[in-house]
């Protein structure tokens, strides 16, 4: 058909409208959320009206013709509430929901557009919206009043004149715009009015001053500073050993070297995205689930400035989600609160699922898992061990299988994706006082400040976060035990010496160490006796590969300024060595 | 074991030649700074930066149990695939000089038994004739066999 011919010819506009139309979706399903609670606020109503109107230009575009139907109507129940001629009540915000989740459908799946079935499914949800926007009709045009208020800001005409004019436009201009009608009666100067309505064209662009740039591009960007400084140092290495220190050519080379250092951290920076548009999807997941379960369940998050890789949060999204409805269906019986928050805590990312509910029944399941034979009937559990149960892989205590949380995948599952990303689940609940589901996003794929040192000859790198300080010990500083030295002494605290030999199996101890570190954990310190400081950087931190990962004291890698690889030291497995 | 002819990459490791097939071959590269990772088996050299990936380093003469050589210009890294839990994931095998690549017909392949080489019979697929050479076929999962890495485990749980 010519329609089909004309998707083929399309096909890149037609992707750059699913981009765009998704996005738009998504600014929609935050907006509606911040409708339904504060129904009255303008700036929200103005911002769906927007989305709705950019969606339906679009589709035009791309002869989208159910999307821009869709969005047409929806547009114009939008205007009735910018109007304020419609209450953006409970039932208005569901047709607007629905509206959006139709769109989206579409730009998922295009050819469903031309399913008759899906077609009259839309028909009777847009004669629904029709019927709310009948009583819009009734009401008369009052859009432009905002250049009104614009106009009574910048003095230029009284608040008793906008009424006025308004009055004039409802009996004799009904065709001319609220300027023109002022213009028209010398209210105001043609000059003032334009002013206005670039004034109202500005408040409504603020938000949208970004731009889309695909993920690959970035990568490469990454990549591409990477090998620049690789080359920049070899540059340098070689400036020095011809120039003078005052030479002009390191002065200028020197002025580059801080220029690409801030470009290479713009760089880093750059992957870092914000965890909003996934908590956004959150809690629209959650007020659905909360309205197909009929519970009384305030739904909140915090913190979703927090910044994160962004492949991390498109791989934290089914954990989270599969959490939330959890919280939603198991965790609260009836009424409560669920709430998600996240923030960033000495170079970990932590988010956290708490419920007000009952708590996890440990008795429940313990007589569970043993049911199902995952544990040992003659070990003795405590509480704790007992909650962990639930993320066993085949424990799941709901008997059948429902739509809302579980088909058989359950907290195993989450742990698995969220051991993936590098990172760890950990519960805490309490009987009547509700439960906690933290997840620990470490550092892996992600920037972290390091201090590389040199270890009998090799560069490794800790996290400057661990560092307390570094040392030169004097004579009287060190603590030997049994002739060798193992302690050292710094101020009143006396601290143990990390073996170097049980750390990484050298077969000779450190011999008559420089510089010592001290490295801090949970109020505990350690000394660990290095060569060398080398210096301190931002570093990305690459995630150790499989065929490594049993090495505990290792919890990443990084390329460093020289192109060679570095290993990064893993704090908590050194505060587990011997020495302690 | 499953005879694999078609094209092989040739290198050598001492007085010896062995093949492994190209398709499983990705690039190779001269010999770079390698990182050494502490708490390995001897053979497992360290990891290196392969455009910004981090890649494991294995030294096929130690593997092999054969004497350590000293690195040349001829030293090279064969940068191979493997498939590690159905994951494929790109590994450097440090060799001492790579020849050419050559076509193996299955007629011109003899089964592998245990030939006195050092090579455990267990890493052949073949032995390949090449003009007047002999080839050994190497089967390259068999080299990273799990089991190899489990060595790499237990030594580091030490």
């Amino acid at each position: 058909m010519n329609n089909e011919m004309n998707i083929e010819e399309n096909n890149e506009f037609l992707e750059d409208f699913i981009l765009e139309a998704n996005e738009h979706i998504e600014n929609i399903e935050m907006k509606v959320l911040e409708l339904e609670k504060d129904p009255d606020d303008e700036e929200t109503v103005h911002s769906l009206f927007r989305s709705f109107h950019t969606i339906k230009g679009l589709a035009g575009f791309v002869e989208q013709e159910l999307v821009g139907s869709i969005a047409h109507k929806t547009e114009t129940l939008l205007d009735g509430c910018r109007k304020k001629t419609i209450k953006a009540d409970k039932d208005i915000i569901d047709l607007i929901l629905i509206s959006s989740d139709y769109i989206k459908k579409i730009c998922e799946n295009i050819p469903i557009a031309n399913d008759p079935a899906f077609i009259s499914e839309t028909d009777e949800h847009l004669q629904k919206v029709a019927s709310a926007e009948e009583k819009a009709k009734n009401n008369l045009k009052t859009a432009d009043s905002k250049i009104g208020e614009i106009l009574v800001e910048d003095k230029k005409l009284k608040p008793e004149e906008v009424e006025e004019i308004i009055e004039k436009q409802k009996t004799e201009y009904p065709d001319l715009k609220f300027g023109e009608i002022a213009i028209k009666e010398k209210k105001v100067e043609a000059k003032d009015v334009l002013n206005a309505v670039r004034t109202q064209q500005t408040k409504s662009n603020v938000s949208e001053d970004y731009m889309r740039i695909s993920t690959e591009k970035v990568n490469t960007l990454v990549d591409m500073v990477g090998e620049l400084i690789i080359t920049q140092s070899l540059i340098e290495q070689q400036a020095l050993s011809k120039c003078d220190a005052d030479n002009v050519f390191l002065t200028n080379f020197n002025r580059m070297t801080r220029i690409t250092r801030d470009l290479q951290n713009l760089a880093m920076f750059l992957r870092m995205v914000p965890l909003k548009s996934t908590f956004q999807k959150i809690s629209r997941i959650a007020r659905d689930t909360i309205n197909e379960l009929g519970k009384d369940i305030d739904f909140s998050t915090t913190g979703d400035e927090t910044e994160i890789d962004r492949m991390v949060t498109e791989k934290l999204l089914d954990p989270l989600v599969h959490l939330v409805k959890n919280a939603i269906s198991h965790g609260i019986e009836s009424k409560g609160t669920v709430k998600v928050t996240a923030y960033n805590k000495r170079g970990s990312i932590y988010i956290e699922v708490i419920d007000d509910g009952q708590g996890i029944n440990t008795e429940k399941v313990y007589k569970k898992a043993l049911e199902k034979g995952l544990i040992d009937p003659d070990k003795e559990y405590t509480e704790r061990e007992i909650q962990e149960f639930i993320m066993l892989p085949g424990f799941s205590t709901v008997e059948v299988a429902n739509n809302i949380s579980g088909r058989g995948v359950g907290m195993d599952v989450v742990r698995t994706e969220v051991q993936k990303i590098g990172g760890k689940v950990e519960i805490n609940s309490e009987k009547g006082k509700g439960s906690t589901f933290i997840l620990k996003i470490p550092v892996n794929h992600a920037i972290m400040n390091g201090t590389v040192v040199d270890i009998e000859g090799s560069n490794y790198i800790i996290p400057t976060l661990n560092i307390k300080q570094i040392i030169q010990p004097k004579e009287d500083q060190w603590v030997s035990v049994q002739g060798t030295l193992s302690r050292i002494k710094v101020r009143q605290e006396i601290i143990p010496i990390i073996s170097l030999s049980d750390l990484f199996g050298m077969s000779k101890e450190h011999e008559d160490p420089q510089l010592v570190v001290i490295l801090e954990l949970e109020q505990k310190y350690r000394a660990l006796p290095v060569r060398n400081v080398i210096g301190r950087q931002e570093i990305v931190v690459k995630p150790v590969g499989e065929e490594f990962s049993q090495l505990g004291f290792v919890s990443g890698m990084s390329i460093l300024g020289d192109g060679k690889v570095s290993l990064i030291l893993d704090i908590d497995n050194i505060f587990k060595v011997k020495g302690a | 074991m499953q005879i694999q002819d078609g094209k092989h990459l040739t290198f050598c490791l001492g007085k010896e030649d062995y093949g492994i097939p190209i398709l499983q071959v990705r690039e190779i590269i001269g010999m770079m700074d390698i990182t050494h990772v502490p708490k390995t088996p001897s053979y497992i050299k360290g990891v290196i930066n392969l455009r910004g990936k981090i890649i494991p380093i294995m030294d096929l003469r130690l593997k092999f149990n054969m004497n350590p050589a000293e690195y040349t210009e001829r030293t090279c890294i064969i940068v191979v695939e493997v498939n590690v839990n159905q994951i494929k994931k790109p590994m450097g095998l440090v060799v001492d000089m790579v020849s050419e690549v050559v076509n193996i017909d299955k007629d011109e392949i003899e089964e592998a038994l245990d030939y006195g080489a050092k090579v455990e019979g267990d890493f052949l697929t073949g032995l390949g004739k090449v003009k007047d050479k002999v080839v050994m076929l190497l089967e390259i999962e068999k080299i990273f066999d799990n089991n190899d890495f489990s060595i790499v485990f237990e030594e580091a749980k030490v």
